[in-house]
């Protein structure tokens, strides 16, 4: 099993932000995580990737249990499975999209592999702004090099948080087919976190969260 | 890429903060550098010119101008002192050793020093070429006139009046000849054409009856044959001694001796040259405070220069922190940067020090004569250095703490 959710609670306070019994995902199950805002996708994330330490319950990612592991295990778990993508945050301001994936792979793996990193470039449809930085990329481009960046390491799972929300209906489109055809290519199994229907005809498999009142109501 | 090579694309990407960053540095380090040159190079010289000179007799008026122009060879002398004098400092036990000198005259800026061959001696000089003076108006020249000049052996050139270059009338009556070239030695007498006391009084028309027993008698090196031949005649002066005492008796009793003289006063270079370094030393300290301030003023702009540009990156420190870089690596590659400005900084600083010393020694012929040279390096230069890269870590450690209060779930929050 590659993602592993029990039992999982989330809380500020009095107020519930997530409440999960189950999830599971096999490898290669493409699952999309549907819900408005404020239903607790994002905190899904943090928990899922380890950037938050659930109130109960259990994360376990490729077997390890992600939940209960210390901060430098976390990160460097996250750093061997998992390959984030966010809305907006993207690259590294100062770097060129080639250099943001080098550094990501000397972070993931130890080294940069460019041939790899060129090949990703290529896939995403970057090749001739492989040298730009981020502020010469329009929203769209800076959003395939983020999907190159966080494919680069070479990632079992690529957990994408509102990819498309910003776009237009065509790149939407767009971005949805980059994103399974690099997974397809990678072997890397997709969890996006959207509000964005558009999205839902493409995936067999959604977990909808609904938003949660506060825990007295 | 590496987080060193972020380090690096982070300092380009604020390129202009970068320069000043580091512009600011260059300026405090190269200040520094100048003043640890000229300290110390300076101080050196002084001890070297006066090492073994135990006390300098001329006429009264100022000591440390009298130490100046005898030792050093930069200020006017006091005045002249009767020849009579050399022979009875020379009488005393308690003294050693007794140069004479006799001053007025230049060529080109180089003084002509009417001595014995004593003073070669005692700098230790040996003839890179020729030989040494035996007749009135042969000169031996030291290594730095020389190169300067051009001039070789057999070379005849006319002194002018007076010790400045350029000014002064010539004496185009008495040319002199050049004997001897001598092998650099590193002290005053590199720069300096040293001849025999006689020639300088014929320059002057002093009469002592050595001139018609020169060519006929051996010029046996002996200060008495000068002293006695000159006996009886109108004065023939010298303008000062360096005196060598023989037993430390003599620094108690010859001084306070010799300044009872009415026409006489004795000055010791030790003490003077203590006194001089303490009045220019305010003046150093002064730059040297300016030089600190400046540096400080460095490290306070790359403290502000990495505290705003952090403040700008937040999202990138969240984003490495995801792309799995420990904090620690993360306030590792921040401290990097602070780093980078100061070495980049200082080594410019350095570069720029010793740049602007070449160029002073080139402008100012004073400092060359000083021997000033812009190519050797000092212990205090490798202080200098780091502690400017001690400042740069320094000021890039608060800046750079901030990685470990990063909530990265926050950061994502605001950033997304």
């Amino acid at each position: 099993m590659l993602i592993e959710v029990r039992d999982l609670t989330y809380r500020i306070g009095e107020r519930t932000i997530l409440d999960l019994p189950a999830f599971t995902a096999e490898r290669g199950e493409h699952t999309l995580l549907l819900g408005p805002s404020g239903s607790g996708k994002t905190t899904l994330i943090n928990l899922l990737t380890g950037l938050g330490t659930p109130t109960t319950g259990e994360v376990k990612i490729d077997g390890q249990a992600m939940s209960s592991l210390n901060p430098g295990a976390r990160d460097a778990l996250r750093r061997r499975t998992i390959g984030l993508v966010f809305q907006t945050l993207q690259l590294v301001s100062a770097l060129s999209v080639r250099q943001n994936l080098a550094l990501a792979q000397h972070l993931g793996l130890g080294r940069s592999f460019p041939g790899e990193v060129d090949e990703l470039i290529e896939r995403v449809g970057l090749a001739r702004r492989a040298d730009a930085r981020p502020r010469e990329l329009s929203q769209g481009e800076a959003q395939r090099a983020a999907i190159a960046r966080a494919l680069c390491t070479r990632p079992a799972i690529v957990v994408a948080d509102e990819p498309t929300s910003a776009l237009d209906d065509a790149n939407a489109q767009a971005m949805a087919e980059l994103l399974l055809s690099s997974a397809a290519a990678t072997g890397a199994t997709l969890l996006i976190a959207t509000h964005d229907t558009r999205m839902k005809r493409r995936f067999a498999r959604t977990l909808e969260l609904r938003p949660l009142m506060q825990a007295a109501a | 890429m590496t987080l060193a090579g972020l380090s690096l694309a982070y300092l380009r990407d604020r390129a202009l903060g970068t320069a000043l960053n580091i512009l600011l540095l260059t300026l405090g380090v190269a200040t520094m550098v100048i003043l640890v040159l000229f300290s110390a190079q300076l101080g050196e010289r002084f001890q070297r010119d006066a090492e073994g000179i135990d006390l300098v007799v001329g006429a009264k008026g100022s000591p440390l101008q009298l130490i100046l122009s005898s030792i050093y060879q930069v200020d006017a002398p006091t005045g002249n002192i009767p020849l009579e004098t050399v022979d009875r400092l020379r009488r005393d036990p308690t003294v050693g050793q007794v140069i004479p000198l006799a001053l007025g005259d230049s060529f080109r800026g180089f003084r002509i020093v009417g001595t014995e061959p004593s003073y070669i001696a005692h700098y230790q000089g040996a003839l890179a070429a020729g030989r040494g003076w035996d007749k009135p108006f042969e000169t031996v020249i030291g290594a730095e006139v020389a190169r300067r000049t051009g001039a070789g052996l057999g070379q005849k050139f006319m002194g002018s009046h007076g010790l400045a270059g350029g000014g002064g009338h010539e004496h185009a009556e008495h040319p002199f000849v050049v004997t001897g070239v001598l092998a650099p030695t590193g002290t005053v007498m590199d720069r300096l054409i040293l001849t025999s006391v006689e020639s300088v009084w014929d320059v002057h028309g002093i009469d002592h009856d050595a001139r018609e027993g020169a060519a006929g008698h051996e010029h046996a090196e002996s200060a008495e044959l000068n002293a006695s031949t000159a006996r009886g005649h109108a004065e023939p002066e010298v303008t000062a001694l360096l005196v060598t005492y023989r037993s430390p008796l003599a620094a108690v009793r010859l001084p306070s001796f010799i300044n009872r003289q009415t026409s006489l006063q004795a000055a010791a270079p030790a003490v003077e040259i203590t006194r001089l370094l303490s009045l220019v030393g305010v003046g150093l300290d002064a730059v040297r405070g300016f030089a600190v301030l400046l540096i400080l003023t460095s490290g306070l702009s790359i403290f502000v220069g990495l505290y705003t540009a952090l403040r700008h990156r937040e999202a990138d420190l969240a984003l490495l922190r995801v792309m799995g870089a420990a904090p620690r690596a993360i306030f590792g590659q921040i401290v990097l940067e602070g780093l980078l400005l100061a070495a980049a900084g200082a080594v410019l600083g350095v570069i720029v020090g010793h740049g602007v010393v070449a160029l002073a020694g080139a402008a100012f012929d004073q400092l060359r004569d000083m021997g000033l040279s812009a190519l050797r390096f000092e212990p205090a230069e490798a202080l200098i250095v780091l502690a400017a890269l001690a400042m740069g870590a320094l000021a890039a450690l608060i800046p750079a703490a901030k990685v470990f209060g990063v909530d990265i779930a926050d950061t994502l929050a605001h950033a997304r």
